[in-house]
């Protein structure tokens, strides 16, 4: 980062942290609001619950006075209690008291000491009265907060995604959007490069005056420039006429030329950078695409749990396999369907494909929240799959429609940063919600959600777009030639579908299921899967940066060992939950696994361009990198198919280990067979030449 | 257009701090129902237990499972035990009542719901299910073998725990929305103090462009105006001497 793009970050960041501060203090605010009425309310049902208990140890004394037994004889009261306590968490005081001596007693003593925080009941003995002494832990509240503390959190990290796309939304990037336009154009203009001078509506304030002020001395170069030059054009027949005319002709020409070149005087007024331009490149579609992909993620920490709700029907299918299926028919038809959504979407444009894709979504997800039968949730979710491309191609689309070479990585980087943000979001929310209302209401929510998303593309995406070249279709035959390549189909089957198979398996599928067996919900499995895509988003440009930095300092290609790591360590996080880890075994493995995503995914993509740039030139490269993602979106749908039937013939653990085991191996596969380093495209090309 | 930047910060402040009011409030609303729901179940699961243990008791002293006789005046006793409940069933494996506290529903066969409830249960695993209003927890009655004869049925209203749940939303609702109105207002004026600092800056940057100096800290964007401006003027100088070179003699004629 430049000195003078990071002059003015601290304004950025101190309002990042005034949404932190003033969104943590309002969720604070509220818990403590709510800690004073649980604490009303709870507590008294939960001394209810405690004379309950206590009616079970009524009636064990009950049996000691009908066989005549000393109470203090009686066997097996410790052992009641113990599992008491066990059973009731919140219960941390029981004793059984003659003379006020305690004859049988567990725990924690000091919360039997505590005002209305007890309950006694007298018990019919032999001898003495006996009393029946129950204590409610005073703390129990305060730690159904600290158990509550984790979703807090998530609100708080979801809240600021949101917040983001928020500002974005309201203020087209914000008045910092104004700001770094200015910037930009300061910048170019103390360099000498009145062309590189930009404006924009959206500045307001001071930052509106300056590039008001900048716009209008460059305009009065250009309009200087101008009327120089049609002077000099008027003047320029006559030069043949007098000698001093050509000779100032001449001079005035040369001084023109050399002014023109020296500070790239521009020859149209300044342009305005509008709604879309390279540092918002997505502009209008952003805010509807991550409403859709967000109201798409609701459903992934739940998903498996609701289909095996559903009646089968008919159909004897394995419980796992009925699990995984609403997975693997949504990824399919995603695979499936891509490669010939893209030229469909550039002809019947992007903001109709968009609200084609919103609206089928939208009803996809409502009429999953009514789905009666797993066959009826099948259909609906090949529907989802099919409205999740087309919405897809037409967001992806519109970046490309709206990017140049120059400004295409930072687009598709901010297109794949809404994905992550809205993964980031999605699952934990919908967990959550699915926790509270159940996961049919959680579908009616994304429903709405996605009509949301629909009728923002409505008002916001410009209706016409200026046609573009056709990007040439992938056919049946490119597919052939492409893997007839060996490193390609390598790549393909060593690294990118073991990748996918993994991911998908894991996070969509294994992980969820796992949660729920150990006894969590579903916003536990939700909150385990964020950590992917946070894991994600911060890892992919850490990992971008470190490659760059080894290509420039070392001058090698480190592609092939960041993949392979990848692997390695995405193979190390199945195996890992041979451990007896629990819960927390499955987290590290979420962990792991997107950190080894973040390290290989980038690398991977780039050495598609390597391994088959031959290939490249003959078929385009938009065609070897159609094969690519559709081998690699089948990786996706085959990824539960096989956990499922490792989970129902092996089991959880195994199923795990297998697929990391398999991984692991496909890694060092993958290490072996490129080690020798790939000759990179552009080198390539050149030794053609 | 100072006025539209205060009305997107106060959007933008309304909506981050209500989305965050309102999912905080949702998920506390779920928590204290779920608590409130878990505290009775787990009363209703003890009382369940305890009418099965008797009834596992008579089977292990030979007595068959329809032939109880004890079982009506045991059931009646328990109920009176807990507010709470409703009724106290003991049903056979096909769901029909074999002793309840309420005589009429003797003989027939329980609520559709609880069947299914019944059936989809882990075998030998307390199940529970609700119907509306009415909710029933249950624990599975087995002989020696560990064969699951029947079910001890624990019926209860959901009346008591909807209003407790209810009141507690009003509660929220009504607090959380001062919150939201406290938060938004606390957001927006930390925005409009970094909004004026920002400005400040800018009105530095204004003069040091308009007046072409600024003190000389390199990579300062005051300096860069300052060069902006510099660099304009040479512009302007250079595209003069031009206007010169051609004046000298005829003018931009």
């Amino acid at each position: 980062m430049s000195a003078h793009q990071a002059s003015l970050r601290g304004y950025r960041l101190a309002a990042l942290g005034a949404v932190i501060l003033a969104v943590s203090a309002s969720i604070l605010a509220c818990a403590a609001l709510a800690y004073s009425a649980f604490e009303r309310e709870l507590r008294p049902e939960a001394l209810r619950k405690a004379e309950t208990v206590g009616h079970v140890v009524d009636a064990l004394a009950d049996k000691a006075m009908r066989f005549q037994l000393p109470l203090e004889k009686l066997p097996g009261v410790n052992d009641l209690f113990d599992s008491l306590e066990k059973q009731n968490p919140e219960i941390t005081w029981m004793a059984i008291r003659v003379d006020d001596k305690p004859i049988f007693a567990r725990g924690q003593e000091a919360h039997a000491k505590i005002a209305g925080g007890r309950v006694e009941l007298p018990l019919i003995t032999m001898g003495d009265p006996a009393v029946l002494e129950i204590a409610v832990d005073p703390a129990w509240v305060a730690r159904l907060f600290r158990d509550m503390a984790l979703d807090m959190g998530v609100i708080l990290l979801v809240s600021l995604v949101i917040s983001m796309e928020l500002a974005i939304y309201l203020t087209g990037a914000g008045d910092f959007r104004g700001v770094a336009v200015l910037q930009n154009a300061l910048h170019a203009a103390a360099s000498g490069n009145f062309r590189g001078v930009t404006t924009t509506d959206s500045a307001r304030g001071e930052a509106r005056t300056l590039l008001a002020a900048l716009a209008s001395a460059v305009d009065t170069l250009a309009m200087k420039r101008a009327l120089l030059a049609a002077a000099i054009a008027r003047r320029w027949p006559r030069r043949h006429a007098d000698a001093g005319e050509r000779e100032r002709l001449r001079a005035a020409l040369a001084r023109l030329r050399a002014a023109t070149r020296e500070y790239a005087l521009p020859t149209a007024p300044v342009p305005d950078v509008g709604r879309v331009d390279a540092s918002n490149v997505l502009g209008a579609m952003r805010a509807p695409f991550f409403l859709f992909l967000f109201s798409e993620d609701l459903s992934r920490s739940f998903l498996p749990l609701y289909a095996g709700s559903l009646p089968v029907g008919p159909f004897a299918i394995p419980v796992h396999l009925v699990v995984s299926l609403p997975i693997s028919i949504f990824m399919l038809i995603v695979a499936l369907s891509q490669p010939t959504l893209g030229t469909w979407s550039e002809r019947v444009g992007r903001r109709r494909a968009f609200l084609a894709g919103g609206l089928m979504g939208a009803a996809a997800h409502l009429a999953s929240a009514g789905a009666g039968s797993l066959s009826e949730l099948l259909v609906l979710r090949a529907i989802a799959g099919f409205a999740w491309a087309v919405a897809f191609v037409a967001a992806q689309g519109f970046v490309i429609d709206h990017t140049d070479r120059a400004t295409r990585t930072r687009g598709l980087a901010t297109f794949v940063g809404i994905i992550m943000a809205a993964s980031i979001c999605g699952p934990p929310m919908g967990g959550l919600l699915a926790d509270g209302v159940g996961p049919r209401w959680t579908f009616a929510i994304a429903g709405l959600l996605a009509t949301g998303a629909t009728l923002l593309a409505w008002r916001d995406l410009p209706r016409a777009l200026a046609a573009r070249r056709a990007v040439r279709q992938v056919r049946p035959r490119d597919y052939a030639a492409a893997l007839a390549n060996p490193r390609f189909a390598a790549l393909l089957a060593l690294a990118a579908i073991p990748a996918k198979v993994i991911v998908i398996a894991f996070c969509f599928y294994l992980v969820p299921l796992y949660v729920a067996e150990s006894g969590h919900n579903a916003a536990m499995a939700g909150r385990i899967i964020m950590l992917y895509s946070v894991m994600m988003v911060l890892g992919v440009p850490i990992t971008t940066e470190v490659v760059e930095r080894i290509q420039r300092t070392r001058h090698t290609q480190p592609h092939v060992a960041f993949v392979a790591g990848g692997l390695v360590v995405s193979g190390f996080a199945g195996l890992l939950m041979l451990m007896p880890l629990g819960l927390w075994g499955a987290t590290a493995l979420v962990f792991l696994l997107g950190i080894a995503q973040a390290m290989s995914i980038a690398p991977q993509s780039a050495m598609v361009a390597d391994v088959s740039a031959a290939d490249m030139n003959r078929l385009g490269e938009s065609a070897i990198y159609g094969v690519y993602r559709l081998i690699e979106r089948l990786g996706n749908a085959m990824g539960p198919v096989i956990a499922a039937f490792l989970l129902q013939v092996f089991g959880f653990h195994t199923a795990f280990a297998a697929i990391g085991a398999t991984v692991l191996v496909c890694g060092i596969a993958f290490y072996a067979t490129f080690r020798n380093g790939v000759e990179p495209a552009a080198d390539r090309k050149e030794a053609r030449a | 257009m100072l006025k539209e930047t205060t009305r997107s910060q106060l959007w933008l402040s309304a909506w981050v701090i209500g989305f965050s009011v309102a999912m905080a409030c949702l998920l506390l609303g779920f928590k204290h129902r779920a608590a409130l729901d878990g505290l009775q179940r787990a009363r209703l699961l003890l009382v369940a237990t305890e009418t099965r243990e008797v009834v596992e008791r008579n089977l292990t002293f030979g007595i068959a499972f329809t032939d109880i006789a004890t079982l009506p005046d045991v059931l009646a006793s328990t109920r009176n035990t807990e507010p709470l409940i409703a009724g106290i069933d003991v049903v056979d494996g096909g769901g029909k009542v074999i002793y309840s506290t309420d005589p009429p529903r003797r003989g027939h066969p329980m609520e559709m719901e609880w069947r299914d409830a019944m059936h989809h249960s882990a075998a030998g695993e307390p199940w529970h299910a609700r119907d509306g209003a009415d909710a029933v927890q249950a624990a599975p009655v087995r002989n020696a073998f560990g064969l699951t004869l029947g079910h001890a049925v624990v019926r209860y209203r959901l009346d008591a725990l909807n209003k407790a749940s209810a009141q507690f939303v009003r509660y929220l609702a009504l607090y959380g929305l001062a919150v939201a109105a406290g938060g938004t207002l606390a957001l927006f004026l930390m925005l409009r103090w970094v909004q004026a600092r920002l400005e400040r800056r800018l009105a530095r940057l204004n003069a040091a462009f308009e007046s072409g100096v600024a003190e000389p800290r390199p990579g300062s964007l005051a300096l860069e105006a300052a060069s902006a401006r510099a660099r304009v003027d040479d512009a302007r100088h250079a595209l003069e001497a031009a206007e010169q070179a051609l004046d000298a003699a005829g003018g931009m004629r």
